[in-house]
């Protein structure tokens, strides 16, 4: 299935994403930050943190605070204008795209003008896992005060009788070709427009087994699980939904 | 070439209004629903950051697997993307604040750049960078609250003005935006709460006008309307 490229596309978040087999040090992933400076001028040390708060229930005082800092921590690189990521965790790469998105084949360019810069300050790392992930958003608007969210989307949560649906959250998982596997996360949220209601449609491809062992392999692997991708969403969308993407109501 | 920009180290995942809000929760839940919150805490997108609210969790008691259970359902709404893969907690530096403030407005008006015209996001990203620049702050001016940002969005958005407005921030934190003509300006302010204060003033070689009112954000586009706003507005 070719791309449709709406004029207002739903998508608030595209991500390419790699597990490495080996792990990198923060010394190693910081050397990346200079080769990027064009395309990213923003770069920040992250680290993330486990914890664990165990209240005493007595006195409101916390007895046994155990806080874990991981010793490696990350790297994010962003554009100027915040809308182009490149995260780098210990054993993870991770290129993203916020809204607004103009399409594959922009993406796709930079994500391979990225992986060659990345190849060429780390080397080449054998990979576990490819993924593929896209983060859409509907934003639906109340019509005479009601919203059929079932007029929108395909997947959702279906009630005996005529029981309002206020709130939903769900997940499926679905297996493809190719050793593919599709999550897909879907839920109401708050929407950022006033008088209208905003769904989120999550969908997240990855390669569970036999990860590509070179670029070709790479590159064709993520165009797959793009087609994939568009197969699985414009099954999902409805000819309403077609219309709010092309900028009708 | 771009000089890199670093603004120093940032701690990822992590609400230290959320923890304290968790720390003073503790007379009410028992340990394991304590726990439970702390996860609630971490890792809040950027799209659907506002939702955690949409699934809460029950303040009676609830077994240990209901509350499993809940907090699968909290974390399908509450992923971690690139986009929101920090919250920083303890910045070192006025640059690090400004720069996460900075971030924070940018990130927001992107996720629904969809709906905004895109030299009108230029300009908001322009005067964002204008209004958070670390050589211009003043130490003792207020950053940015979130909320007063979220409804300010919320506002362009059912406005749909062509003209962008110039941004400012009170002495409370809120959001200021104006559009002056002429000699005639439009001043809405917006509060964390969902409220927000027009004042318009319009002068005349006779007289100067003046109104004033607070209104509920939802109320905003229908309440300026008898005031003929696209006067501002328009190009």
């Amino acid at each position: 299935m070719t791309d449709i490229n709406y004029p207002k596309p739903p998508i608030t978040e595209a991500v390419i994403g790699f597990e490495f087999k080996d792990s990198k040090s923060i010394d190693d992933l910081s050397s990346i930050t200079s080769k990027f400076q064009d395309c990213y001028p923003n770069s920040e040390h992250i680290q993330s943190i486990d914890l664990d708060i165990q209240p005493s229930g007595h006195n409101n005082l916390v007895n046994n605070t155990n806080i874990h800092v991981n010793a490696n921590g990350g790297i994010r690189l962003s554009s100027l204008d915040m809308n182009k990521i490149l995260l780098a965790w210990p054993n993870t790469l991770s290129i993203s795209q916020l809204a607004p998105y103009s399409g594959w084949d922009a993406y796709f360019e930079r994500f391979k003008h990225d992986w060659k810069i990345w190849k060429r300050t780390l080397g080449f790392r054998e990979l576990k896992r490819v993924g593929l992930r896209y983060i859409n958003r509907f934003d639906i608007p109340f019509i005479d005060g009601k919203i059929r969210h079932e007029d929108y989307i395909n997947i959702y949560p279906k009630l005996p009788g005529d029981w309002p649906l206020h709130q939903y959250a769900l997940q499926l998982t679905l297996p493809l070709q190719n050793n593919i596997m599709a999550q897909i996360n879907s839920a109401i949220i708050e929407s950022p427009l006033l008088n209208h209601l905003s769904i989120v449609f999550d969908l997240d491809l990855m390669n569970y087994s036999d990860p590509p062992l070179n670029d070709d392999g790479i590159f064709e692997l993520l165009e797959f699980m793009r087609h994939q991708k568009n197969e699985i969403f414009e099954s999902v969308i409805t000819d309403t939904s077609r219309r709010l993407f092309n900028g009708g109501i | 070439m771009a000089e890199s920009k670093s603004i120093g180290s940032l701690v990822a995942y992590n609400s230290s209004t959320r923890i304290t809000d968790l720390l003073k929760m503790e007379e009410f839940f028992p340990e394991t629903e304590a726990r439970m919150l702390a996860s609630y805490s971490i890792a809040q997108p950027s799209s659907i950051r506002d939702s955690s609210n949409l699934i809460s969790s029950s303040v009676f008691g609830l077994s240990a697997n209901t509350l499993e259970s809940e907090k699968q359902l909290v974390k399908l709404k509450n992923s971690t993307t690139p986009a929101n893969s920090f919250i920083p907690t303890q910045v070192n530096s006025l640059a690090e604040v400004l720069f996460d403030a900075s971030a924070y407005a940018k990130i927001q008006i992107s996720q629904v750049s969809m709906h905004i015209d895109v030299d009108f996001k230029n300009s908001l990203f322009r005067q964002i960078d204008s209004l958070l620049d670390s050589e211009e702050w003043d130490p003792d001016d207020k950053l940015m609250q979130r909320d007063s940002f979220k409804w300010f969005l919320k506002a362009i958005l059912d406005l749909a003005p062509e003209k962008s407005p110039s941004l400012g921030i009170s002495n409370k934190g809120n959001i200021l935006s104006a559009w002056v003509k002429d000699k005639n300006k439009l001043i809405l302010e917006f509060f964390p709460s969902g409220l927000s204060q027009w004042s318009i003033t319009t002068r005349t070689d006779e007289f100067e006008e003046f109104s004033s009112a607070l209104v509920s954000v939802q109320l905003l586009k229908e309440k300026l309307a008898k005031f003929n706003p696209e006067f501002w507005f328009k190009k």
